[in-house]
């Protein structure tokens, strides 16, 4: 495994990238604006988010939100932090997502989604995570993510 | 696989019903269409199942989300279920890039047991033959519905 990349870079340099990518997760398309993405804690080695209930995103009226839901914001928050690990950003795409539910969300209960960086070698980084109940904090679901790294379309710059 | 895809809205029936209710599959903007055993929804493209607005590819959470209500919906349909199973487990490979536009999911059984239910699922784009994804599901099925009443794996 290599080392976390953006530890080579200045403690200003990933501040301010961090900050870009922030912005860009939470502005650049209408799906993460629909699901009302909150940041709770973000940095190289993890992120934390916060989800709102939405009753938009419920399999069932009167369910809690859905276990697809759930994946989507798995699949984002992953993606944020190898993005996040990058030296020089370039694009990623998931190639495998594991994800196991052990309870379903209440109906109005809004959601935290973790993601902890597991490492990257040759281009493949790992990420693994999991979402809790935001007012009690139980398990709703855990998983873990494989990324490639430098996937085919233009480098992403969310600067310009 | 089904090769209807496309084809006239006479294949619609009241699954339509069921997942017109969800809001979920509302937003996700799904159609299904029944034909025969098989079950295959649709997602109609919308801006917001965008995940990276600069290669214009579909989300893969969008993607899982539509393989996973083709199973849940297969599953439920096949069984006569009152309401949707409980998903326990969804691990999905993306096999090619996705492009802007409408995808296909279709799942199949593989067995349904006293207390689980194991599901593959593929979803497509432009080719049936080149799957952008495959999931392999298992649903919770004890509680859901009678397994008594179950068809044969």
């Amino acid at each position: 495994m290599q080392n976390n990349l953006v530890d080579n870079l200045s403690a200003n340099a990933q501040s301010d990238r961090l900050d870009i990518l922030a912005r860009y997760f939470l502005t650049s398309n209408l799906l993460f604006e629909s699901l009302r993405l909150e940041f709770i804690h973000f940095d190289a080695s993890r992120a934390e988010i916060r989800i709102p209930f939405n009753g938009e995103f419920e399999l069932a009226s009167d369910e809690g939100l859905s276990t697809g839901i759930l994946t989507t914001a798995l699949d984002s928050i992953f993606g944020l932090v190898v993005l996040a690990n990058l030296k020089q950003l370039a694009p990623v795409a998931t190639i495998g997502l594991n994800v196991d539910f052990t309870s379903t969300p209440r109906r109005g209960e809004s959601v935290i989604c973790h993601a902890e960086y597991g490492g990257s070698s040759e281009q493949v980084a790992h990420v693994r995570g999991h979402v809790v109940g935001e007012e009690h904090g139980k398990m709703f679901a855990f998983g873990s993510a494989t990324f490639m790294i430098g996937t085919r379309g233009p480098a992403i710059n969310p600067i310009s | 696989m089904s090769s209807t895809v496309g084809q006239t809205e006479a294949g619609y029936l009241s699954l339509a019903d069921c997942l017109a209710i969800s809001p979920f599959a509302r937003f996700l903007n799904i159609q299904p269409r029944i034909d025969g055993d098989c079950v295959v929804l649709k997602l109609c493209f919308a801006e917001h199942h965008i995940g990276n607005p600069m290669i214009r590819a579909l989300h893969g959470g969008i993607v899982a989300s539509l393989c996973e209500l083709s199973a849940s919906t297969l599953l439920a349909f096949q069984t006569r279920a009152p309401s949707m199973p409980g998903t326990l487990n969804h691990n999905i490979s993306y096999l090619r890039s996705t492009i802007a536009a409408d995808c296909y999911a279709q799942a199949s059984i593989e067995r349904i047991g006293r207390r689980t239910a194991t599901l593959s699922a593929r979803a497509w784009q432009e080719d049936v033959e080149n799957p952008v994804a495959i999931s392999r599901l298992t649903f919770r099925t004890k509680g859901v519905f009678d397994v008594s009443d179950q068809p044969p794996d």
